[in-house]
């Protein structure tokens, strides 16, 4: 439930430093309904996401979706976030309807491909076996970051791979 | 570490503390000196050991990998 609803609503309130107790204040709902939103228990009334999402200052959609994932764009070296805190996240979703997600710190994806870790054996994924993660690892070593990869299969198997 | 498994209505937790890294880190440290045919040297599996603890350090319970098949079972690795 990582992408939930439930998760945005509690991220950005923490992230205006506010108590369940408050937000319930200034939604004009009980605290135990922001509790039960942020559980994924429930979910907000319709008629309150414009509400709720105009007073994160953000957009419905937004709220409902997510923020949408960057596309790759290089970060000046001055505004670059510290490599060691990057994250890789590879997204896989199979034409048979499996899911795969992981999520690699960088420095663990860098010591993996150092000691000759094989990414394609990370699955039986035709859309894996031709990325090439030590290209990725250069990239984003010279700044690259965002969705760096998308790509379909003709079996059907779409990979994302996108650096945070 | 623990891996996590749902698969066929049943569900396993198979817990892997850290120092079983170490442990495995020592005995192919010993299985490399004994000529025994494993593709990483100790030096490797250390680096790798030291990488994991680091990626613990900073990220706490990071799941590193979620599987769900099309038939629901689900397998998770998480640091």
């Amino acid at each position: 439930m990582a992408n939930s609803i439930g998760t945005r609503i509690a991220e950005a309130r923490k992230r205006k430093g506010l108590t369940q107790d408050q937000l319930a204040e200034a939604m004009g709902v009980s605290p135990q309904a922001v509790s039960k939103w942020e559980n994924d228990i429930s979910c907000p009334d319709i008629t309150l996401l414009p509400q709720l999402a105009d007073y994160f200052g953000i957009s419905v959609d937004d709220l409902l979706r997510g923020p949408a994932t960057p596309d790759a764009q290089i970060v000046p070296e001055e505004e670059r976030k510290d490599f060691n805190k990057m994250m890789l996240r590879i997204n896989v979703l199979s034409g048979q309807g499996d899911k795969v997600k992981v999520n690699l710190p960088m420095p663990l994806l860098k010591t993996g491909l150092q000691i000759g870790m094989n990414m394609e054996s990370m699955g039986k994924y035709d859309a894996l076996k031709d990325i090439d993660f030590d290209a990725i690892l250069k990239m984003v070593e010279n700044g690259v970051i965002g969705k760096l990869v998308e790509v379909e299969s003709a079996d059907g198997d779409i990979v994302e791979i996108v650096v945070e | 570490m623990y891996i996590k498994i749902r698969a066929e209505g049943k569900r396993f937790t198979l817990p892997l503390p850290n120092f079983l890294f170490d442990l495995g880190a020592w005995g192919m440290g010993i299985a490399v000196k004994n000529n025994a045919d494993i593709p990483l040297t100790k030096e490797q599996v250390k680096q790798l050991v030291d990488a994991l603890k680091e990626a613990k350090r900073t990220y706490g319970r990071l799941t590193l990998v979620d599987i769900e098949t099309a038939q629901s079972d689900i397998i998770k690795i998480v640091l």
